[in-house]
């Protein structure tokens, strides 16, 4: 026990940085010594709450109580009145956009409802600095466990019962990933760690690291000793300055209590990890190209087989998990294979984290049970579509990925489901696209993404990439002719079949996706030369509805280009010709006389 | 960075239990107050005439002796004014609940009262009936 009266958690995920939690600790310190408070007060910066839309979220313990958005000019208040009058700051409660309802406590939430937190479990919980706390929530129990009452087999087996299949995107088993490497012969071994999350907008392994260290090097050295290695890697990149900073921290201190190093807890296993960075390459992500990038090399991949589990780093038996998926590895090493067989779906039990992002109105990290029905996620967990608009699709597995449609949405979520409608796990990444969003326009996007990421080893990646996106831009453009639409496909298909490694081989997946489910919308760009959503600039057309206009002139001041002819009383025109569609003069006319078409 | 340095390192599976014992408390309120349906509170009254008469002074004395009695499954908070009709006679006002039991209140809990609750009612079960309301 300690001699804290209140603690309190600032979430300190690089979200909440950003947002300002650095200045809300400061405030908070201040207010609670100007109360008197502070000798009764713990206050600890921790890892993601996972509801980054509404941080900095500050939680104070023993009440359990839920803050957000709290700004530095708020911590006197909360001081003044909740910690020394208890009166919680209800203006400070979060406020469920649809029913307008606020909730003091983050379990009643909609949003942290229907989760189930396992690789989250503690992050938010502990402090991610400070080992003890690590310690205290039975840290590296489950390692204690495997070395005095495990042999390396039944580690494996244990593993291989719970059915865990790699968060990071390919879903393969990861206990015959180790039975694979501890059948290796070999005497030297190596674990790393994939931390090279490359998805644009997925964030769930960096929240981790932030947020639970400990976690990955506890699973980190079980692996070790299941597989007989001796030498870790997390390979990470360095635009995730904070999560590397807690990684070394973590690291350190695992060291000081003699948790890494030589015979460790007194038996004869030894292990040490060091901290490997990358560059930030999206091919880096594939574990070949990995382990190139680590021994110093171009970040390419190589053929396999053989894979890495049989000849990985300096030619020897790697193990190479995600970091998502090693920190389940401890909870089922403590809990058995059963506990982790009975949360999620057959074939594909626990849980999985998503990133949930765009057009929805809850934004953030969410655990849930695999098998959880899309629309559960997008309804319940993310509140809906924001501004009331319609759904259009679901983008999953980034740029390997593809979209899922409105009829696709009440597919449960598994890895083989997901692939079964056309798109994939991935590392988790969801983004949400209403009726705005041009489905040809997502394509592009994310077709610029890989054509940037694309290593140049394989003609088809390197150069069928390019030309698909040179395909796309003269479709948005409106220069797309019907038979363009046969030509993506047949090349998506040759590029997919003709490259080497996991990048090539799926990014024409978001072209394919969308022709596949919006076959509409890209017929509507060739034949029509229109863009339904209204996204596509050079398909668009700002026109003046002459019943609506009043002549009042407030467009014509408006535009930048000053194609808009009419003086008052006179009936507005715009110049097509001369009109860059910026759509000022939509936004300024008072009486809606401008549309787009 | 708030570690304490560590002796020296850990060299069995029966120190690190030791150690993990020793730093329970670190995290023992966030892991009882994510499960309330395990946790006993304490509140206190902590109104302006509750200061006056010495809340504060109480709650901190009671939170000492909740330590001293290594009484795991027990938060102490501070909670807004609970005088019964504006009472304010009464204060400082603790209020005692355990999960699924009903809350036992009391009147004028100065330091001394305060600690007896804790070592009666909360240690043992027995309710200070001298200062019950």
């Amino acid at each position: 026990m300690s001699n804290y009266r209140l603690q309190i958690l600032i979430c300190g995920g690089t979200g909440c940085v950003s947002s300002g939690c650095l200045e809300v600790e400061d405030a908070l310190v201040e207010s609670l010594r100007k109360h008197g408070l502070y000798e009764e007060t713990k206050v600890i910066k921790v890892g993601c709450f996972g509801f980054c839309e509404q941080g900095p979220i500050v939680k104070v313990y023993p009440d359990n109580t839920f803050y957000v958005r709290v700004e530095a000019k708020d911590c006197e208040e909360i001081v003044a009145e909740h910690l020394l009058k208890g009166r919680p700051v209800k203006r400070l409660f979060f406020k469920e956009p649809s029913t307008g309802e606020r909730y003091s406590h983050h379990r009643d939430m909609p949003f942290y409802e229907t989760q189930v937190r396992v690789a989250l479990k503690l992050c938010g919980i502990v402090d991610p600095e400070n080992i003890e706390d690590y310690l205290a929530v039975d840290g590296y129990d489950a390692l204690a466990k495997a070395l005095t009452e495990m042999t390396q087999m039944d580690v494996i087996d244990v593993i291989k019962a719970s059915g865990l299949r790699g968060r990071g995107g390919g879903g393969f088993p990861t206990g015959r990933k180790w039975e694979t490497a501890y059948n290796a012969e070999s005497n030297k071994k190596y674990v790393i760690c994939n931390a090279d999350e490359g998805d644009p907008g997925a964030f769930m392994d960096r929240s981790i690291m932030e947020g639970d260290p400990h976690s990955v090097i506890e699973a980190m050295a079980l692996a070790a000793y299941a597989i007989g290695a001796d030498e870790g890697v997390v390979y990470i990149r360095a635009e995730y300055p904070l999560a590397v900073n807690r990684l070394k921290i973590a690291i350190e201190q695992a060291k000081a209590y003699g948790l890494l190093g030589k015979n460790i807890l007194g038996t004869d296993f030894n292990f040490d990890i060091q901290v490997n960075l990358g560059a930030g390459a999206f091919v880096c992500g594939e574990e070949t190209a990995l382990i190139n990038s680590v021994q110093g090399e171009r970040g390419e991949p190589n053929f396999k087989p053989p894979f890495p589990a049989q000849v990985g780093l300096w030619k020897e038996p790697t193990v190479i998990n995600n970091v998502e998926t090693y920190v389940n590895i401890p909870q089922i090493i403590n809990n058995g294979a059963d506990w982790f067989q009975s949360l999620g779906a057959p074939g594909n039990p626990g849980t999985k984290v998503f990133a949930l992002a765009g057009k929805i109105n809850n934004v953030g990290l969410v655990e849930v049970p695999m098998g959880i029905k899309i629309s559960d996620i997008i309804y319940k967990i993310g509140g809906g579509i924001r501004g009331g608009k319609k759904f259009k699709a679901l983008q999953t597995g980034g740029p390997s990925g593809g979209c899922i449609s409105q009829e696709n949405i009440d597919v449960e979520v598994t890895f083989d489901n997901l692939e079964k409608v056309g798109s994939m796990m991935g590392s988790g990444g969801m983004i949400v696209m209403d009726e705005d969003d041009c489905m040809v326009d997502i394509a592009k996007f994310y077709l610029d993404f890989t054509v940037e990421e694309s290593c140049g080893k394989c003609t088809p990646c390197r150069i069928g990439n390019k030309r698909l996106y040179e395909t796309l831009e003269n479709i948005s453009k409106g220069k797309g002719k019907i038979e363009d639409l046969e030509e993506l496909r047949d090349l998506g298909v040759i590029i997919k079949d003709c490259s080497l490694c996991g990048l090539g081989q799926t990014a024409p997946n978001p072209v394919l996706s969308t022709l596949n489910f919006f076959m509409d919308e890209y017929r509507a760009h060739v034949v029509d030369k229109k863009c339904p959503a209204g996204a596509c600039k050079d398909l668009l057309e700002y026109v003046v509805i002459p019943e609506k206009c009043i002549a009042c002139t407030l467009c014509k001041r408006v535009c930048p280009v000053d194609c808009i002819i009419g003086e008052p009383k006179v009936i507005h025109v715009i110049d097509q010709a001369r009109c860059i569609k910026c759509g000022a003069c939509e936004a300024k006319c008072p009486k809606d006389a401008i549309v787009k078409q | 960075m708030s570690m304490t340095v560590p002796a020296k390192k850990i060299t069995s599976r029966q120190e690190l239990a030791e150690l993990k014992k020793a730093f329970k408390g670190h995290t023992l309120m966030r892991m009882v107050s994510e499960e309330p349906e395990k946790r006993r509170e304490i509140s206190v009254s902590m109104g302006t005439c509750g200061i006056e008469a010495g809340a504060r002074d109480t709650m901190l004395a009671m939170l000492d002796e909740v330590v001293a009695q290594e009484l795991d499954d027990v938060s102490i908070m501070a909670v807004d004014c609970m005088s019964p009709a504006d009472d304010c006679s009464a204060e400082p006002i603790v209020k005692v609940e355990f999960p699924g039991e009903k809350s036992v209140r009391y009147k004028n809990v100065d330091v001394a009262t305060g600690i007896e609750i804790v070592q009666q009612h909360l240690a043992k079960g027995n309710i200070v009936e001298r200062a019950k309301i």
